[in-house]
């Protein structure tokens, strides 16, 4: 993980660029600004990034390590786009869970009080 | 009043009871001021900037913030441990703090913070607007009575009329604030804020305030020096908020010399009125022509560097001279010049709008006239996950705003962060704002004017062609061998086969 100068031909001319690689990603900076790419070319519908939740629609991960306060869905419940899921509390600040899709819920993984992990599953559905 | 100062004891060794860019400023400036620092860190800040600057540290708990940061007597026990004669709390944590402060006095050691009483007073946000009314302050119309059942506080919340705020008694930061614009939202919006409240600060004790709609906050800085004579160091405009949560601060505030005149006196008159030491901050709200009493906020804060900008002042060396009983300055009277602006940096998405933890890539904070990075992470550092976000601020001074948004533009375009996205896009976008930048702006411009036609610079504006060279020039450089090499125009080894 080393910062590359790399100089990009344009016309007659060089664009500077300073790039660097992680993993599957290289970041770079341009014109004062900063971006991420996959290494490799990632074949998508359109302008969105790479989308780590639309392949696992079968269940919701937590964004961020922190505590579930409260549990808003039961198992069998159906629920629509953007309904709340749970309310999960990180570094004091609540933030409400809401399911991607449209579905039904099938187990729900975590309790109120449940201290949980980045990533970990919270609920799955049908 | 003044008891609890004792103006004797120099401070040889003082213990850090926080981390970030805060913990290393402190670890900076008691170098500099032949003060021994000794940081008290957390296991997840082991290997911190921070505390790889420290020469002296000792880990005072785990990772969760309520068995270290927030942990009184680990603190405490840190400190005594290691010799300090002093604490310095930082901001948040254990800053308003008054059973630290009360611990501090009983084991001999000098809390860096006002005393007790007005610990006390003002981190009772209740008892503060109390106070401020006794002073004659402007505050708005509220409900802080005892009472507590959902339905009767519906009943306050109507008789204030709609849009209420809901608040924490023992609040700050920014937590256990609702605002609520009818009837319909006030079951939910009542059990959301106390729930927050009761994690935030243990108890769900709120009450309920008229929220303007279009104010800007705006706040005065305030210093009261060992001899107990208190004064104001001008104002600050931090309308800039989401979640509100400061982002973009500015010192001097837009408004009328007449209306800071007011301001500054109604300040130091509630701060006197309570005989307050050390620095502190009278937050107002601003919205046309008349200002109300808000809250004190009894510590240094995050954005204090845009005052420390324009009346070039080191407000923590004056805190650290004050626990002394030095006199916090040389200047005996101050004048400010231009203007300063901070952006504060978080690891963030953005659009998904959550902070990011992981490590960091390479970063480059590059430096410049009146330009200054207070950053608490390097390059290839871990953004631990129990922890605010905030990797550090970004301040610069110009002589006229105009001229520090123009630099602030710059640095921050200068300003890489690799290997975790950060709110940098939403910052430059903010500060290139046309009603920003006219300082036509409120506390809701973020989230009612500026986040609903905000799109972040996407790839697609970058020309395809440099990003199939950088994937290119980096496949080449990790796998010769790789199957895509064929069709590489760059492949150097093409021509050998």
């Amino acid at each position: 993980m080393t910062m590359r100068n790399i100089e990009v031909p344009d016309g007659n001319q060089f664009f500077r660029i300073k790039a660097e690689e992680e993993n599957n990603h290289i970041w770079f900076h341009f014109r004062g600004r900063v971006f991420v790419i996959n290494k490799k070319i990632v074949k998508k519908t359109s302008a969105s990034e790479e989308k780590p939740e639309a392949i696992e629609q079968k269940s919701v991960l937590s964004p961020m390590p922190g505590q579930i306060v409260k549990v808003f869905i039961t198992p069998g419940m159906k629920v629509k786009e953007n309904q709340t899921l749970v309310v999960l509390s990180s570094m004091k600040m609540e933030y409400t869970i809401k399911s991607p899709v449209k579905a039904v819920v099938k187990l729900i993984k975590v309790k109120e009080g449940e201290q949980v992990t980045a990533h970990q599953e919270l609920v799955l559905f049908d | 009043m003044k008891s609890s100062f004792n103006s004797t004891k120099s401070i040889k060794k003082l213990a850090i009871a926080n981390r970030g860019e805060i913990a290393v400023r402190l670890i900076s400036l008691c170098k500099e001021m032949g003060i021994k620092p000794v940081l008290l860190y957390s296991a997840a800040d082991k290997n911190s900037l921070a505390y790889r600057l420290s020469p002296e540290k000792i880990c005072i708990g785990p990772a969760e913030v309520k068995q270290s940061y927030l942990n009184i007597s680990a603190v405490i026990e840190g400190a005594l441990s290691t010799g300090a004669d002093a604490i310095h709390p930082g901001y948040g944590f254990l800053s308003e703090n008054t059973e630290i402060a009360t611990a501090c006095q009983e084991k001999g050691l000098i809390f860096i913070g006002p005393p007790v009483n007005c610990l006390e007073l003002f981190g009772n946000k209740a008892l503060a607007r109390k106070q401020a009314m006794k002073c004659g302050l402007p505050v708005l119309p509220a409900y802080t009575g005892k009472n507590s059942n959902t339905d009767e506080l519906l009943e306050e919340a109507c008789k204030i009329g709609f849009p209420v705020m809901i608040k924490s008694t023992g609040g700050g930061g920014g937590r256990g604030l609702r605002v609520v614009s009818s009837e319909e939202e006030w079951p939910e919006a009542l059990a959301s804020a106390r729930r927050e409240t009761k994690s935030a600060f243990g108890s769900s004790e709120i009450f309920i305030e008229k929220y303007l709609p279009s104010a800007r906050h705006v706040e005065v800085q305030v210093f009261a020096d060992a001899s107990g004579a208190v004064f104001h160091l001008f104002d600050r405009d931090c309308s800039i908020q989401r979640k509100h949560q400061k982002i973009i601060e500015e010192a001097p505030s837009c408004l009328s010399q007449a209306i800071k005149q007011e301001m500054t006196s109604a300040a130091i008159e509630l701060l006197e009125s309570v005989g307050y030491l050390q620095a502190g901050t009278v937050e107002f709200l601003y919205q046309e022509g008349k200002f109300y009493f808000m809250e004190v906020n009894p510590r240094i804060q995050v954005e204090c560097p845009v005052t420390e900008m324009i009346l070039g002042i080191d407000l923590i060396r004056a805190q650290i001279l004050t626990a002394q009983g030095q006199s916090p300055f040389i200047q005996k009277s101050f004048t400010p010049r231009g203007h300063s602006i901070q952006c504060r940096i978080y690891a963030e998405d953005m659009k998904k709008q959550i902070p990011l933890f992981g490590k960091l890539g390479t970063c480059e904070f590059p430096q410049g006239v009146n330009r200054r990075f207070d950053m608490g992470y390097e390059s290839q550092d871990e953004v631990p996950g129990f922890y605010d976000a905030m990797l550090g601020k970004l301040i610069v001074w110009e002589e006229n705003r105009i001229r520090a948004l123009t630099k602030m533009k710059q640095a921050l375009e200068e300003t890489i962060i690799f290997g975790l996205k950060t709110n940098i896009n939403f910052l430059q976008d903010i500060i290139s704002h046309e009603a920003f930048i006219k300082g036509e702006m409120d506390t809701n411009f973020v989230e009612k004017v500026f986040l609903p036609s905000w799109k972040e610079e996407e790839l697609e504006s970058v020309d395809p062609k440099i990003i199939s060279h950088l994937r290119q020039f980096f496949s080449i450089r990790q796998s010769p061998s790789s199957e895509d090499l064929s069709e590489n125009p760059f492949n150097p080894w093409q021509f050998f086969n």
